[in-house]
């Protein structure tokens, strides 16, 4: 082609490529502006999406009362400050006291920062004994300084339950839906040190022989969030 | 509880933006077959197009990707390709072959991402090779522009500092997310000696702002992230004052007029293609790009605003804010912190080498030895951008598998106790 018809061409085609490039990036921003609605939409569908389960409260303890509920990720930090995954605001706690992470098949995994302590079912935990015993499974009190939380995992996760002394499951994989009664293989955990009048000398009781949940009154904890599935394990639990 | 669905909406938005993307490919190299009547021309009219519209349709189905990232980076790729053809066909041939390996490559890393579940021994595997990586130049090497950063084999050349930017954000990620100091710290302290040793300033700042940011994105830390950026601006300021260099470098972004026949005659003829350009370009194929040196790496920005102007030149840097942004919102919806990190890691490094680079070719900042990502000539910059491209796409199609995960979850949850 001649240089001047090549010019000439390429001049007008100045304005064409100008306009497909503002298009492309028009596209791109709109794109990624549906996208986000699409997420939210999605999100909203889901209000538990990124975590296993919940903590419960079974006293009160600083800002915390019972029946409070705090949503449990897969991977966080418990923690006294706002800014934690889990913000357990009471005495006896940590800025950042320690960290959780769930294993799929296993439970939630908790592993206290350096120098300080916490209980699972009565049993003191420390940094060291972690990697052996630091595993909470559906059912399992979690003592964090003047708190005591029960975790509840979401129904459908798998986890085995350690063994302990005398218990008649013995690491068999469980659901967290099934129900927790004795004649479902289920034994509750025994520690010491806590009781609670309303759920008796052990809260396990409560459901032992089919019995109700006390009735208190629900309040929401910092983060907590009275979600769908939680509600629905709840009622697994009163219906056992 | 409605089952997720992919929205058609989205579908026809991908659709409509690769659509834009294979006409102006089309058009352009149509435009530059008309010049010279070149066969080579007219078949990459039909074969850029195609391999953008299997790219983006055809890959997703091998892994689950994000097509809008895909789509993003075809483009940039292939503007690299149309731009080196334009002013020298044999460079476009080597980057369409390195194109090619570097989707190899950000498969491998989707797949790798995904894949790996225990990351300890992979990371402990890749230190040592890092920095083995990093001192082969010094060994074996020879100095180019300046700096000891490339291994010839035969008449094979590489940067391994491009490749260990890979495994620096996987190392770095793996140790930050466990909170373990020392060990980041120190393999971030050795590559930054070493490249300081290959007189390699450009990668050494990359590697230095990446570490940084991550450091501040893991902790929240913003009084020791400052304490970070004073002994980086202090490091600059010894830097200045112990290398020769670096003076000179700095006095010629300062003034490059002084001496523009000599030293300064690549910083005033690339604002001289940059005002020449305009805001809509001299035309597709017109101008004189290669009167620039090193037009094909370090200039590539300047030879873009010339030929196509300056609105083009912002909306390229607009599609690497949209890739930004994108990024940024897939490592904040990461469900384990070394994800998260990982994708946050390769996003910052993305944006910092842009900013290094545009910010040098426009004379904000002095000017330093990086390549623009995706665009630049070179096997080694372009695959490593596309790894790094590879880990985002990895981190977002595990976020996805996740969400799949809570909806089953729930609807698990429902038919439990109905």
């Amino acid at each position: 082609m001649k240089d001047e018809l090549y010019t000439v061409l390429a001049l007008g085609m100045r304005y064409w490529f100008t306009l497909l490039g503002v298009l492309i990036v028009w596209r791109a921003f709109h794109w990624l502006r549906r996208d986000r609605h699409e997420k939210h939409r999605r999100l909203r569908q889901l209000p538990d999406a990124g975590m296993v389960g919940e903590f419960v409260s079974l006293n009160d303890a600083g800002d915390m009362t019972v029946d409070d509920t705090l949503p449990v990720p897969r991977e966080g930090v418990l923690g006294k400050l706002y800014s934690c995954d889990v913000p357990v605001l009471c005495d006896g706690v940590a800025k950042y006291h320690l960290d959780l992470v769930y294993e799929d098949g296993l439970g939630l995994r908790v592993k206290p920062r350096r120098g300080l302590t916490c209980r699972i079912n009565g049993e003191e935990l420390t940094r060291a004994g972690a990697a052996r015993n630091g595993v909470l499974v559906h059912g399992d009190v979690l003592q964090v300084g003047d708190a005591a939380l029960r975790l509840r995992l979401f129904a459908g996760l798998k986890f085995r339950r350690p063994a302990r002394k005398g218990a008649e499951s013995r690491g068999r994989e469980r659901t967290a839906d099934e129900p927790m009664t004795p004649a479902s293989g289920w034994q509750p955990s025994r520690y010491d040190g806590f009781s609670d009048p309303a759920w008796g000398e052990n809260p396990a009781d409560a459901f032992r022989d089919g019995g109700e949940a006390p009735q208190k009154k629900r309040k929401s904890g910092a983060k907590g969030v009275k979600s769908a599935r939680s509600a629905k394990n709840s009622e697994g639990g009163e219906r056992a | 509880m409605t089952r997720h669905q992919p929205s058609r909406r989205l579908h026809r938005a991908a659709s409509k933006l690769s659509a834009v993307v294979m006409l102006f490919y089309f058009s352009a190299f149509l435009l530059l077959g008309l010049k010279d009547f070149a066969w080579q021309a007219f078949a990459l009219a039909l074969a850029v197009p195609a391999m953008i519209w299997l790219g983006t349709n055809f890959l997703p189905r091998l892994f689950p990707a994000d097509t809008l990232l895909l789509s993003l980076t075809n483009f940039l790729c292939a503007l690299g390709v149309l731009v080196l053809y334009d002013t020298n066909p044999t460079y476009a041939y080597h980057q369409a072959v390195y194109y090619a390996v570097g989707l190899v490559a950000m498969v491998c890393c989707v797949w790798g991402v995904r894949a790996v579940r225990r990351w300890g021994p992979a990371v402990f595997m890749l230190l040592p090779v890092s920095l083995a990586l990093l001192v082969l130049p010094l060994i074996y090497g020879k100095e180019t522009y300046g700096a000891t950063n490339w291994i010839y084999i035969g008449n094979l050349s590489a940067q391994p500092s491009e490749l260990v930017k890979v495994s620096l954000i996987l190392i770095v990620s793996y140790f930050m997310s466990r909170r373990l100091f020392i060990p980041w710290l120190l393999f971030a302290v050795a590559c930054l000696g070493i490249l300081m040793l290959q007189r390699d300033l450009g990668t050494a700042l990359l590697y230095y702002g990446v570490t940084l940011l991550l450091y501040f994105a893991s902790s929240g830390n913003l009084l020791m992230t400052g304490v970070g950026l004073v002994g980086g601006a202090g490091a600059a300021v010894l830097g200045y004052r112990m290398f020769a260099h670096v003076k000179k470098r700095v006095a010629l972004w300062r003034n490059p007029w002084a001496d523009y026949e000599n030293a300064g005659y690549q910083i005033v003829q690339g604002l001289m293609a940059l005002a020449s350009g305009g805001l809509i370009g001299v035309g597709l194929g017109l101008g004189s790009p290669r009167t620039i040196p090193v037009y094909h790496t370090d200039y590539i920005f300047a030879v873009i605003c010339e030929q196509f102007g300056l609105i083009f030149g912002l909306c390229v840097l607009a599609m690497y804010l949209a890739i930004l942004w994108r990024g940024s919102t897939i490592a904040m919806a990461a469900r384990h912190a070394f994800h998260g990190l990982v994708a946050m890691g390769a996003t910052l490094m993305i944006g910092l080498q842009t900013f290094v680079i545009i910010g040098g070719v426009i004379k904000l900042i002095p000017l330093t030895g990086v390549t623009m990502p995706f665009v630049s000539y070179g096997g080694s910059s372009l695959l490593s951008s596309m790894a790094l491209i590879g880990l985002i796409q990895g981190v977002a199609s595990i976020n996805e598998d996740d969400l799949r995960e809570d909806l089953r979850l729930a609807t698990d949850g429902e038919e439990a106790f109905e």
